[in-house]
């Protein structure tokens, strides 16, 4: 069986930490028991990196170093990071450690995962990180322009996707300035799941978890571990997911 | 220096202490954003481990960026391990 190390990031562990809680929790129901990854530092995204290549690729020799097996992330901007990383390092990644993003994980795990999930009912809007999906040639998870593993994952807790008009547009989190445009880009997302009858909004990288999150006072935002979790059997409050949506999911069913 | 500057575009509308601790959680130690005490509750209430760094990590993390050339910001913010 493969060995994996969780890498958990900055943003999860700090700002989200219901969400951990939900990865932690859908791991224990999974065949796997990665190895903590304790002393990590940040990862360096874009955002940092894009002004020090060296600093990135410091930090991250030293992350991937630190690794047993597989690097399984939570965050999609953790996984772009340390892929680009590991490719940087070493030609083709050879004797670097792979790294694995959650939904890749889940998707591997499907048939233990699914024997313990129940149905939840909720009509999910997706967003699909760009981290995730770009560029297709380096990450290779999945389809860009008709990505089909997060509307999987979902029939697996019973969860439908809703297609949305904005559903493959960025989340606006990296693109800010005088005319903050991440944050029109987040209304308009947000304006857009609602409008398709959507229950949530469902991601699989923190930092659109994040960006969405601070741009939707109201309308839920979601981690799919989150959604993962409390199909296994964690307490909704435990796992960060709004009682209400708990309610909604069940009159759906 | 220049993570420091990332740091301070991010953190542009807050007090020049919050920004100096958000770059030392970054740097130093790569836990971001957030003020430690709450933080500490809420984990400790969902059961989730720790997640300060021993000063060892803190030194290896400030070796590698010292090394990379980021000297300016680990003068500025440097100061132990972040104690949450």
């Amino acid at each position: 069986m493969t060995e994996y190390s969780l890498y958990l990031g900055c943003v999860i562990p700090t700002l989200y930490p219901h969400v951990e809680r939900a990865v932690r929790d859908v791991l224990s129901s999974s065949e796997v028991r990665p190895a903590e990854m304790a002393s990590v530092s940040c990862c360096a995204p874009n955002y940092m990196f894009g002004l020090s290549r060296q600093s990135w690729l410091a930090l991250n020799k030293r992350n991937l170093g630190l690794a047993t097996g597989t690097i399984l992330t939570a965050c999609d901007e953790c996984f772009a990071s340390l892929q680009d990383a590991r490719q940087a390092i070493s030609e083709g990644g050879k004797g670097m450690p792979e790294v694995k993003p959650f939904l890749v994980f889940l998707s591997d795990q499907q048939e233990t995962l699914k024997k313990e999930a129940r149905s939840l009912g909720l009509r999910c809007a997706i967003q699909h990180s760009c981290h995730l999906l770009r560029p297709s040639k380096v990450r290779m998870v999945d389809n860009p322009d008709n990505p089909v593993l997060m509307k999987k994952a979902l029939e697996v807790v019973g969860c439908t996707s809703v297609p949305h008009e904005e559903e493959m547009s960025c989340c606006g989190g990296q693109a800010s300035g005088k005319l903050n445009p991440g944050k029109e880009l987040a209304a308009k997302k947000i304006a857009s799941a609602r409008g398709a009858g959507a229950d949530c909004i469902v991601t699989t990288c923190a930092h659109c978890l994040n960006h969405l999150t601070q741009n939707s006072p109201q309308f839920p935002v979601l981690h799919v571990a989150q959604l993962y979790a409390l199909s296994l059997g964690s307490g909704p409050s435990s796992v960060g997911v709004p009682n209400r949506l708990v309610r909604k999911g069940a009159s759906q069913q | 220096m220049e993570v420091m500057l990332a740091v301070r575009s991010s953190l542009a509308d807050k007090a020049p202490e919050d920004r100096k601790m958000m770059a030392r959680n970054v740097v130093n130690t790569g836990r971001a954003f957030t003020p430690a005490s709450e933080l500490k509750d809420i984990r400790a209430g969902l059961n989730l481990p720790n997640v300060t760094l021993d000063d060892e990590s803190v030194a290896q993390v400030k070796a590698a960026v010292e090394k990379a050339g980021l000297l300016s910001i680990i003068g500025e913010v440097s100061g132990g391990s972040d104690k949450r």
